[in-house]
């Protein structure tokens, strides 16, 4: 058949179908209600026509024209579009979850590499007064005991704190600490170095800073202010350090997999595990600016708190969605 | 040359994909291009080191500065392995002065800050265009296109980003106890190894850079000249162009020997023939070496005294069109009391969104218990009332299967008696054993699930069956009525047997 | 030459078993893309934080949130909602999966989270080399996300060839030689007259207008016949 000819006969489909696709480009609410439904049949005999037009070497126009208009019904077609508030829910209730306990071996070894520094240099600093000079500056020690001493009234624990010093902080945790989160994620593709050492690191100066407060005899004003939030920004960093470790184990142990390839798998599971962390990391910023530095909270108050969001993270992350993994 | 070898695709695109082509063609020949850049770079670093030890920095700065001059060979070698023909070592050192010398000095003088160098290049290497002629041909090729300026600057910023990376690589990886008290302190003359280092990387990134930035401007050119003069058709036309003048002809031949009788002259022609693939293998050449005959050369005359060529010129620039009313309320407001207010307010504001996202999730808590289970039990296998086209109910079967299996195959008709025993095999299995088979499910799929939940006896008649039905349906490929009474008999044995106790 | 002529474009078959062609942008267009965005957000950057310091504290809470978000989700958000980034767009660019479809959220995030790798050591180092080395020019972002970078396709329309008397081809030519035929007709009328007129007369050896009409016609005889 003579491109012409060609041309004569098949015009009429491409333009019913590139109608169909501006149709189908607009928003929703300004589509006319065209017939939509022959979206699929046009774009299959546009293909089909694509693929004759290429082997009969029509011209190079024509056939730039066809690929174009493939390529547009091509990611009309197979655009995936949900409704994000339902997706956003199945995130919350099942797909973080169970990712994570698809992956508890890591996690627990990611909770083991924060933690155990952490207790270790907790316990260090608490028996000797000088150790966490080991670790941290003089200058950094100092603010951080000023910060806390009971005989000032700054930052975290005065009584009447102004609700603007409150909403710097939040800004001030979600800019940091979810930065954190996501670095401790994403150097994670140094074969995992970079997680480990964010992980240790952290767990380092959590315990070093937990221990030393305590021996100095902080204890009223460092542990009702930590303990509300710890229980989602402790949880949150162990998940980052999971998903880094999930990007390492793809690239050091991709089994039969090329590494690209297990990266690919790997990376799109970590990054369901990031992004509940980072929701994570946005109550415990919440939390943080607004309920741990309320100074008119009795501690005990706080402490039960404390408990209770303890206690309900550990119930959410190793029950919800639990059974509907596969849904 | 010959088209087929022609080993990167040139066809009609955008700027930008020109330039995008030149990278995938640097990658292709990285280590030779990297190796040749070094042949030229190489004596002239040793030459800059020897004069100028005194201050590195000096060192860098030439270096950098001579940089049209490591960058000719490149091209040089490119633009025939292009073509399909790779220099020696001794072809290249054989042309050196002729790849090297032109415009040399003008590149490292006035014109060794222009924008399109690595464009530019081939116009007096490939085509040897001097003076008006190859300005007039720069301006056609270089307007209308930003891409060749911008391959340079983000070129040169490339060097940076490498020189500077592979420094600050080293410096970390370095112990601190081994740093130099103040690496920063780069002017102090007792401590330049700083310099040195980032001389070196800066040279190392140059070196890597310079292919892809040599191949993206030959790229660029040659992608400018299928935008220009469709050079792309140029090629197959050329290829295409003796078969054409030979037939063409040989057409006139036999005019002429029909109308004179000439014998001779036929001659003449079919040895004029022959000159056209000489000549178009010239002009080939042409296209790889730049050596134009008369003809050509008057030809791009011709298309470069078109208007169409290097007239038409947009220029956008920005222009002072003085200032705008200035703002009266230049006192910076200090932070009030309402500020505190807002504050107090938008916190509350807080609180209560992040109540309603709580209350909104355990609302979809709710709502998943309630659907979740729903869909995996009851949506995953309804109950399916035809399979294969076939009715699958209780109520379409006959009270006694077997008595009317046997009439059906009294009457002859086998087809119709192997229908009804397996459709009141499967009506069977799904009522009375609560076998989920859905509506989508085909004959073999069924076969599977059988052969999953029920027993091993049971699971090979219904193969058995399945066989013969298949066979019978599709293969019409009848059943003798002595197989359908064995499969009838079985059948009884499973079904019937099951429903008496 | 055994291998297939050197090309940005990259091919992958469509459920449909047609072949469809991305073509790809390297890194020059990319880091210029870059350059633009970049400048966008310190300007929000910059023009928010003259608005806002004002507002003292609150006013810093609300800029770090910004921030944040223009840190992180700035090319997350563009790339999913639009297909791009404002600078990719300027550039032509637009950003899809691996099979052809438009960039979803969690392939978006990935290469936007690692973007923090790709900077390593300073400025898209890291990155530079995994482009520069990739087959498909991809950053380790786009290597973990399976995404690519191409130009978008603007909708380009065939030109009809213009009206000739046919005119039967004297030799028997190639497909792809066919197909120069064919482009010649096409594009003639976005090249200059003299340059049509050389390229006929390449191929014919006639002069001129002559030379041009007979191309024309064999590119007609070729698109539909007598």
């Amino acid at each position: 058949m003579k491109q012409q000819q060609f041309i004569e006969h098949h015009r009429s489909v491409w333009e019913a179908l590139r109608q169909t696709l501006d149709e189908l480009e607009k928003p929703p609410r300004r589509r006319d209600g065209s017939d939509l439904e022959r979206l699929p049949e046009l774009y299959r005999r546009v293909c089909a026509d694509l693929a004759l037009a290429k082997e009969r070497r029509y011209s190079s126009g024509l056939v730039d024209e066809l690929h174009d208009l493939a390529m547009r019904g091509h990611s009309v077609l197979y655009r995936r579009k949900s409704l994000w508030w339902w997706r956003v829910a199945i995130f919350i209730w099942v797909v973080f979850p169970s990712t994570l306990r698809k992956n508890a071996r890591l996690f627990w070894l990611a909770t083991a590499l924060f933690y155990l520094p952490a207790l270790a240099l907790g316990g260090l600093c608490y028996h000797n007064n000088d150790f966490i000079y080991t670790v941290m500056s003089p200058h950094q020690v100092a603010q951080m005991e000023y910060m806390y001493d009971p005989g000032n009234s700054k930052l975290g624990r005065s009584e009447a704190r102004e609700s603007s010093t409150d909403f710097e902080m939040f800004g001030y945790y979600i800019w940091n600490n979810i930065g954190i989160g996501f670095r401790t994620f994403a150097s994670g593709i140094f074969f995992g170095i970079g997680t480990l050492l964010a992980l240790l690191f952290n767990g380092v100066t959590i315990g070093a800073v937990a221990g030393h407060l305590t021996e100095l005899g902080f204890v009223g004003t460092f542990w009702p202010f930590v303990a509300g939030h710890s229980a989602f920004e402790l949880t949150a960093i162990c998940i980052s350090g999971t998903a880094g470790l999930m990007l390492a184990r793809a690239l050091l142990v991709p089994g039969r997999r090329t590494r690209g390839e297990a990266l690919r798998v790997e990376a799109a599971a970590a990054v369901q595990l990031i992004m509940g962390a980072a929701l994570l990391l946005l109550v415990a910023a919440f939390i943080e600016a607004f309920w741990s530095a309320d100074g008119a909270v009795r501690p005990v108050l706080k402490f039960a708190v404390a408990a209770l969001l303890w206690l309900s993270v550990v119930l959410y992350l190793s029950l919800a969605g639990r059974g509907r993994d596969a849904a | 040359m010959q088209l087929e070898q022609m080993a990167a695709n040139v066809r009609y695109r955008t700027s930008w994909e020109g330039v995008d082509l030149g990278f995938v063609i640097a990658r292709q020949w990285f280590m030779p291009l990297w190796g040749l850049w070094w042949l030229t770079a190489l004596p002239i670093t040793l030459l800059a080191v020897l004069l100028l030890h005194r201050s590195p920095l000096l060192v860098g700065l030439a270096l950098w500065w001579c940089k049209p001059l490591y960058e000719p060979m490149l091209l040089f070698w490119l633009s025939r392995r292009l073509f399909g023909e790779t220099l020696s070592w001794r072809e290249l050192a054989g042309q050196w002065r002729t790849v090297l010398l032109p415009r040399l000095l003008a590149n490292l003088s006035l014109w060794r800050l222009g924008g399109n160098r690595s464009l530019f290049l081939p116009v007096s290497q490939l085509e040897r265009l001097h003076g008006a002629q190859r300005r007039k041909r720069i301006k056609v090729l270089g307007g209308g296109q930003s891409a060749g300026i911008w391959l340079t600057l983000v070129g040169a910023n490339f060097e940076m980003i490498f020189g500077l990376g592979l420094l600050l690589l080293l410096l970390y990886l370095l112990p601190s106890q081994l740093l130099p008290e103040h690496p920063w302190l780069i002017s102090g003359g007792d401590r330049p190894l700083l310099i040195w280092l980032a001389n070196g990387f800066w040279l190392l990134a140059m070196s890597v850079i310079a292919p892809f930035y040599v191949a993206g401007g030959f790229a660029l050119y040659l992608t400018r000249r299928s935008q220009l003069e469709a050079w792309d058709l140029e090629l197959p036309f050329r290829h295409m162009a003796p078969r054409f003048r030979a037939a063409r002809a040989a057409a006139l031949v036999c005019c002429a020997l029909l109308f004179m009788g000439l014998v001779p002259c036929g001659g003449a022609r079919a040895a004029e023939s022959g000159t056209p693939t000489v000549q178009a293998a010239r002009s080939a050449a042409d296209v790889t070496t730049g050596i134009g005959t008369e003809q050509v050369r008057s030809a791009i005359k011709q298309v470069l005294a078109d208007p169409a060529f290097g007239k038409e010129k947009t220029e956008h620039y920005w222009k002072y069109i003085g200032a705008k009313r200035k703002p009266d309320e230049k006192k910076r407001l200090e932070p009030f009391a309402w500020i505190a207010a807002v504050a107090e307010v938008l916190k509350y504001l807080l609180w209560v969104a992040a109540a309603f996202a709580l209350g909104w999730l355990l609302m979809y808590v709710a709502q998943l218990r309630a659907w979740l289970p729903r869909r995996r039990t009851t949506r995953a296998a309804p109950i399916a009332t035809t399979l294969f086209g076939l009715p699958i109910t209780p109520e379409s079967l006959p009270d006694d299967v077997v008595g009317a299996i046997h009439a059906l195959v009294e009457a002859g008709q086998l087809r119709a008696a192997l229908s009804l025993l397996y459709r009141a095999t499967l009506v069977r299995l799904m009522h009375d054993y609560h076998l989920r088979i859905p509506e989508s499910a085909t004959e073999g799929e069924c076969q599977r699930l059988v052969r999953s939940q029920r027993s091993e006896p049971e699971s090979a008649f219904f193969s058995q069956l399945t066989q013969a039905w298949t066979r019978c349906a599709y293969g019409h490929v009848m059943p003798t009525p002595a197989n359908i009474a064995l499969l009838t008999d079985s059948w009884r044995r499973y079904y019937e047997g099951g429903r008496d106790d | 030459m055994l291998n297939a002529p050197l090309d940005t474009v990259y091919t992958f078959e469509t459920p449909e078993g047609v072949d469809l062609g991305l073509r790809i942008a390297g890194p020059v267009p990319r880091a210029l893309a870059w350059a633009i965005d970049a400048a966008i957000r310190y300007a929000v950057v910059f023009a928010l934080s003259l608005a806002i310091f004002s507002l003292a504290k609150l006013g810093f809470g609300i800029f770090l949130v910004v921030l944040f978000l223009l840190e992180w989700l700035y090319p997350v958000f563009f790339e999913v909602t639009r297909g791009a980034t404002p600078g990719k767009k300027a550039l032509g660019l637009v950003v899809l999966h691996d099979n052809g479809t438009p960039v979803g959220w969690t392939a978006s995030l990935i290469r936007n989270l690692l973007r923090v790798v790709d900077f390593f050591p300073v400025l898209y180092a890291t990155g530079l080399a995994s482009v520069l080395i990739n087959r498909q020019f991809k950053r380790l972002g786009d290597l973990a996300a399976g995404t690519l970078v191409v130009y978008a396709d603007q909708g380009r329309t065939s030109v009809a060839p213009q009206a000739a008397e046919a005119l039967p081809l004297p030799v028997a030519v190639s497909v792809d030689e066919q197909r120069a035929l064919l482009d010649f007709a096409e594009r003639s009328s976005a090249l200059a007259p003299a340059r049509v007129a050389e390229l006929a007369q390449i191929l014919t050896g006639e002069n001129g207008a002559q030379a041009v009409h007979m191309v024309h016609g064999y590119a007609c005889w070729l698109a539909r016949g007598r």
